[in-house]
């Protein structure tokens, strides 16, 4: 009980000082995810409008950071829904950074793993982003994403025996 | 590690580094819209004059693989740790996010700098393809091979001892270099 009412009046965290000192780590995990830099931009500044208007909820500093990335994901599946449906609704964007535009300043071998990472199911490319580019642990992914770490674990191999697949190697 | 890993990391870290720091809108400031007015144009035209001149100069600058030439005003480069580095700080490892944000942040605050840029894969390689020296290296190399870095300015008469020493030893950080020590650079009391 003591602890509960400590709790309910500690100091909600600093979301914008969460944002901008992470913003550059945010901007490429959307980038990741949605392909071009514009709409990367734009995902965060709109995860940093709802988390700043929503922070009062926002009690644990150990978290902040951890649902401060989960709500630029959230963002980014939301961006995706909107492109899947674009023949009804055109969402215009710029050419990702897996497209034959991006191939000269890419490198065609690096725009080939971008592809098949892309053809994987949306969790388990999640996954392999933020252990592979933010080496992050299975407990702070498992935050992130909101599942468990033991899914964490086999959703990370699944990923990466079809990622494997994809390519034609052996992981 | 295995090779479908390693092939992750070095395709992600070449998609990361596409994204600088110092150029992101600031957080709260909405995507600004064109709008095709006469005058809009003709003022555009004449930025664009400018950056476009501003730019080749700026290409035609000598850049590094690694280390060495000294880009037009740059006095320190801030090498940071690329995949596959020799080097023992980098333990082969790209700099993280978190380490690059860290970097910028402490150089943001330090008095003797006056100005930074940031330098990533893809920019390295189009400054190598520019150069006279670099032209025939391009040719084997790609931007993958690039090293990231923050190009800084100094202060007139400022050393950069006390920067050499805190900054070299961050995380993420593969090596600094002063390039007012170069031989024959002038002045080059000032690097001690």
């Amino acid at each position: 009980m003591e602890a509960e009412l400590l709790l309910s009046r500690a100091e909600p965290v600093d979301v914008a000082s969460i944002f901008a000192l992470h913003q550059l780590g945010l901007v490429r995990l959307a980038l990741m995810m949605v392909g071009d830099r514009a709409t990367a931009e734009d995902v965060v500044q709109e995860a940093f409008a709802r988390t700043h208007a929503g922070r009062a909820r926002l009690r644990d500093p150990a978290s902040a950071l951890a649902y401060v990335r989960s709500a630029v994901l959230n963002q980014c599946r939301s961006v995706l829904r909107r492109r899947a449906v674009a023949f009804r609704r055109p969402v215009p964007h710029d050419p990702p950074v897996w497209s034959a535009e991006h191939a000269a300043l890419i490198g065609e071998e690096r725009r080939e793993v971008l592809l098949a990472l892309r053809g994987l199911p949306r969790r388990q490319r999640e996954a392999l982003v933020l252990r592979y580019y933010f080496e992050l642990s299975d407990q702070e992914i498992a935050e992130t994403m909101g599942i468990s770490g033991s899914t964490v674990r086999s959703t990370i191999t699944r990923g990466l025996a079809a990622l494997g697949k994809a390519l034609g190697e052996q992981s | 590690m295995s090779i479908i890993e390693d092939r992750l990391r070095d395709a992600l870290d070449g998609v990361g580094s596409s994204v600088a720091p110092l150029e992101l809108r600031p957080l709260g400031e909405t995507r600004r819209r064109l709008r095709f007015d006469v005058r809009y144009v003709a003022g555009a035209a004449a930025v664009l004059g400018m950056v476009v001149g501003a730019g080749v100069f700026m290409v035609r600058s000598p850049t590094p693989v690694e280390a060495g030439g000294r880009a037009f005003g740059v006095d320190v480069t801030v090498f940071l740790c690329t995949r596959g580095s020799a080097d023992h700080a980098c333990d082969g490892r790209s700099a993280t996010p978190t380490q690059l944000e860290a970097i910028q942040h402490y150089l943001t605050l330090q008095p003797e700098v006056r100005s930074i840029v940031f330098e990533g894969q893809t920019q390295a390689f189009a400054n190598l393809q520019g150069s006279e020296e670099g032209e025939q290296l391009a040719k084997v190399l790609g931007p993958a091979d690039m090293t990231e870095s923050f190009r800084l300015t100094l202060r007139a008469g400022v050393s950069s001892r006390a920067l050499r020493d805190q900054v070299g030893g961050m995380p993420g950080v593969s090596r600094i270099v002063d390039h007012r020590c170069d031989p024959g650079a002038i002045p080059a009391e000032q690097c001690g």
